[in-house]
């Protein structure tokens, strides 16, 4: 067990460092001289003037990569994020709360998407052929078809324009319906689909017609033989749909103006604010990196042949 | 029992029916856009603005007036451009890298490797995000960046299909005769790579389609006024409770071309697994 | 004599396929077993000998289905059980072990909990007390370290160990019928011995009926009291095992027992039937062993080949469906 831990971690070293080339990249879109000038139009003269020198400052521009490389490392392992080049401000500060909702988000669809993805495929698995099965595919074909911004423009639509269920401006709690539901549902589809899957493909093994030799019910059955080992397959879906679901709410996040990491992401894109880009993209990927590595420490917990190094 | 040729099975299966159908049409829409529609996509007419769908104007008119339809079959130009751009941006680097990777040296094998694992350790937007921050937003940017995401995968695919391939006996028998690397690459591997390739291209290509409308929609690839399905949801939040038709078009023709893709692209699988290829007679 | 444990009568298990033809794996099987008993059911694949198992225990999965018979267990009519009576009966008044071993047992669940669960579903046993049982078991079927070895998962075990866990999992309730479905084909020679003393012993012990489902004569002759030869979803022969080995009344058991290469016994050619099972998907009106029968009966009028012969019994019960050994009337 702790030789496959040890393994795990050390598979993600080549991932980190692949992550900090990629955000340490970022800066290469700072033309060296002309800084200033990328921001014409969008902040004074004087603002500019100061946003260029604190870039030139914080990246040091004048010198040559490998050495900006190094000095970047540093910075972050002192947890020095730098400042907004917009706002100025420090960008841990506006990227803590955010980043906490966007955790709260991406949560809650989580969720979501288990509840209904697994309740639907299993169910559809257990009553296979019925219309039940039927339905459930077809839903989940649809889900599968619809991107992102799409469902949440039209959730927004149905439930906040059409339906009134819920205001289209909510706060609070009840801001987080939606988007957590939009978010949920379509990552549900793939959850379906390889929950019914591995269901079907457990309920025709060996080892359950056994079970059915010895007379077990079909709920023992089901909840003791077929279950576990069928979420097997479905724990190492959820682990590689954590990655897609940050992504997804980042556009969700946009869409429903939650105020989130996605959000902000988009804004600093496209106000060129590199430092709060840089830190948003570093975050977010080092977040899908941790999540993925519980996700194979749960997998390895579950599943006994790993636990003794077998598999 | 006797096999029937994949196209045959294709035209029977139900799935490619309705999908290739309806792709068909997009097909059409985009070759004959301008034929289909009177209205200039990108013309603004402040003057007639959120029109709702009428006998003018089919589908009504957007925030600054212009003919909602006519956008529409346009955008299927774009899709279907976008669509051929990101397969090439994909599909050619990882297929060539992949090649490279299952019959070049070792070490080759395992940079490459490296390479394809650590970028699929990414979230596919946060991948996006950070290349358009580093390109900048634009229509070339975003193929670049779905491009880049695409590759990958599609250098794993060819990789694994290669490596299993080099012990089949065929392969033996030509390094026996002396044909060189590339000779065998040509003649002996990629004739049968084609078939998951196919399929999987069927697959990923409209998921990379709909990553570049996603970043359309967010401001970062395809800029306004251009008539692509993604940009033209730029403003869709605000338009809601004052024309919904210019939001829900553009969403319905997103999902069904996507739709219509999956269909074939499980028809596809369906019917390009040997195991399938059997039909009764 | 006594009531047979197990009586089937006239066993009809078709599949059916997309293009609305059935394959008739069982097409009119008949087979009674006694207390105590050891009957062999002996065919090559596809004879229908594994299906005939799984449809006295209830188990045929879609697209399979029993289309008609008559199955009894000690009396009980299987086929109008519940399905929530044949729970209760299976595992234990009518238990299976499995061809193969390993793949049979829950790859997440430790092996002695998998025993224990028959005592807490059936005599409602507590766990300590059914785990405590378990172990008893594992010790009765000769599993080394039996305390130690209950923690263990199914992949930590070889295949003979695995199978004895499959044993003592279907005689754990002492049942009144023990179906195995080749249960040694998996495993080394040297364990198949092992293990089938094993499960004889145990069925002796408690008067436990044992159907053997098996390709392999020289288990066949080691092991049973009586033999069922099964072809193309029928029983064509059915007699005492020295009967059977002596006297063989069918050609295709005769066809069978040829083939035996015998060790030590130097032979110019490998004998076997020529051949192959024939398509199960179309009704017969002839006899099904016919093309490939050494001794059938030449010319057209030959019965062989136009009706399917009928089945007939001498005084012992034992008993064949073979022209050669009827004339048209029906008569030996």
């Amino acid at each position: 067990m702790i030789a496959y831990l040890l393994r795990r971690l050390a598979a993600t070293v080549p991932v980190v460092l692949g992550i900090l080339l990629a955000t340490f990249a970022i800066q290469a879109a700072i033309p060296t001289d002309a800084v200033s000038a990328m921001f014409q139009g969008q902040l004074s003269d004087n603002e500019a003037a100061e946003a260029a020198a604190m870039l030139r400052e914080r990246y040091k521009l004048d010198r040559p990569w490998p050495e900006r490389f190094a000095h970047y490392v540093h910075q972050l392992a002192h947890g020095d994020l730098g400042e907004s080049v917009r706002t100025r401000e420090p960008v841990a500060d506006e990227i803590g709360w955010r980043y906490l909702n966007t955790l709260k988000l991406t949560a809650a669809a989580l969720v979501v998407a288990v509840l209904l993805g697994l309740g639907l495929g299993l169910l559809a698995a257990w009553r296979r052929g019925s219309w039940l099965d039927l339905a459930a595919t077809s839903l989940s074909l649809a889900g599968a078809s619809i991107p992102g911004f799409v469902a949440g423009l039209l959730m927004v639509l149905v439930f906040a324009v059409w339906l009134r269920w819920v205001p289209v401006l909510a706060d609070g709690w009840r801001s987080l319906i939606l988007p957590a539901l939009t978010l949920g549902l379509i990552e549900a589809a793939p959850l379906a689909r390889v929950a019914r899957s591995a269901m079907i493909e457990v309920l025709g093994s060996d080892f359950i017609r056994a079970a059915r030799a010895k007379g077990m019910t079909e709920w023992a059955l089901l909840t003791r033989h077929a279950l576990p080992n069928a979420l097997l397959a479905v724990v190492t879906l959820v682990g590689l749909q954590v990655g897609s679901l940050l992504g997804g709410a980042f556009i969700i996040e946009v869409v429903f103006g939650w105020p989130g990491i996605g959000e902000l992401a988009v804004q600093a894109i496209q106000w060129r604010d590199f430092t709060i880009t840089q830190a948003v993209i570093l975050i977010g990927a080092l977040t899908y990196v941790a999540v993925n590595l519980v996700v194979d420490l749960m997998y390895a917990l579950i599943d006994p042949r790993i636990e003794l190094g077998a598999a | 029992m006797k096999p029937i040729s994949p196209w045959q099975a294709l035209l029977r299966h139900r799935s490619a029916q309705v999908g290739g159908t309806l792709l068909a049409l997009i097909m059409l829409a985009a070759l004959a856009a301008p034929a289909m529609s009177a209205w200039d996509p990108i013309a603004v007419d402040t003057a007639h603005r959120l029109l709702p769908p009428g006998t003018e104007h089919w589908l009504g008119t957007d925030e600054l007036g212009r003919d909602v339809f006519s956008r529409i079959v346009h955008g299927a130009r774009w899709f279907v451009g976008i669509g051929l751009a990101t397969l090439a941006a994909s599909a050619v680097p990882g297929i060539v890298l992949g090649l490279a990777a299952g019959i070049g040296p070792r070490w080759l094998n395992l940079l490459i490797s490296g390479i394809a694992d650590v970028l699929l350790s990414f979230p596919y937007v946060l991948l996006m995000l950070a290349v358009v921050a580093i390109l900048g937003p634009s229509l070339g940017t975003a193929i670049i960046a779905v491009g880049i995401g695409g590759v990958p995968g599609y250098i794993r695919l060819v990789r694994g299909e290669v490596l299993a391939l080099r012990q089949a006996e065929f392969v033996e028998a030509l390094q026996a005769l002396g044909a060189s690397r590339w000779q065998i690459a040509r003649r002996a591997l990629l004739p049968n790579i084609a078939s998951p390739l196919v399929v999987y291209a069927s697959f990923v290509t409209p998921l990379s389609v709909l990553a570049a409308a996603a970043l359309s929609f967010l401001g970062l690839g395809v800029q306004p006024p251009a008539p692509e399905w993604g940009a033209m949801l730029v403003n869709a939040r605000n338009l809601l409770l004052t024309a919904w038709w210019a939001t829900a078009a553009p969403g319905f023709a997103i999902f069904l071309a996507i739709f219509s893709t999956n269909l074939l692209g499980n028809a596809l699988r369906d019917v390009l697994d040997p195991r399938s290829r059997w039909a009764a007679t | 004599m006594t009531a047979p444990v197990l009586e089937v009568r006239n066993l009809r298990t078709w599949f059916d396929q997309p293009d609305g033809r059935a394959v008739r794996a069982v097409d009119g099987v008949d087979l009674k077993l006694h207390a105590g008993e050891v009957l062999a059911l002996v065919g090559e694949s596809g004879s229908g000998k594994s299906v005939t198992a799984l449809s006295v225990m209830g188990l045929v999965a879609r697209p399979g289905r029993i289309v008609e018979g008559n199955i009894r267990l000690d009396g009980e009519d299987l086929r109008r059980a519940t399905p929530a009576r044949l729970q209760a009966l299976r595992g234990a008044r009518m238990a299976m072990v499995f061809q193969q071993p390993r793949a049979s047992l829950n790859p997440v669940q430790r092996i002695g909990d998998q025993i224990a669960e028959q005592f807490i579903r059936h005599q409602g046993l507590s766990r300590h007390a059914a785990s405590a049982r378990a172990i008893e078991l594992l010790e009765r079927v000769e599993m080394p370290d039996p305390a130690r070895r209950a923690r263990d998962y199914p992949h930590q075990l070889s295949g003979g160990q695995a199978q004895r866990v499959g044993i003592a999992i279907a005689v754990a309730l002492r049942p009144a019928l023990l179906i195995a479905d080749e249960p040694t084909t998996a495993l080394d020679v040297t364990v198949q011995a092992q293990l089938l003393r094993l499960m004889l012993q145990l069925c002796h012990e408690s008067g436990t009926a044992l159907l053997l489902v098996t390709h392999d004569l020289g288990v066949v002759a080691q092991v049973a009291d009586r033999v069922a030869v099964m072809y193309a979803g029928r029983v064509v022969e059915q007699a005492p095992v020295t009967a059977l080995f002596d006297q063989p009344q069918h050609p295709y058991t005769e066809g069978l027992i040829a083939s035996l290469a015998v060790p030590g016994q130097r032979r110019e050619r490998l004998i076997d039937i020529p051949g192959s099972v024939p398509a199960l998907d179309q009704p017969f009106s002839a006899c099904r062993f016919e093309p490939r029968c050494a001794r059938r009966i030449e010319g057209s009028g030959s019965p062989c080949r136009h009706q399917e012969p009928p089945w007939v019994s001498g005084s012992t019960g034992a008993g064949t469906a073979c022209w050669l050994r009827t004339d048209l009337s029906g008569n030996p």
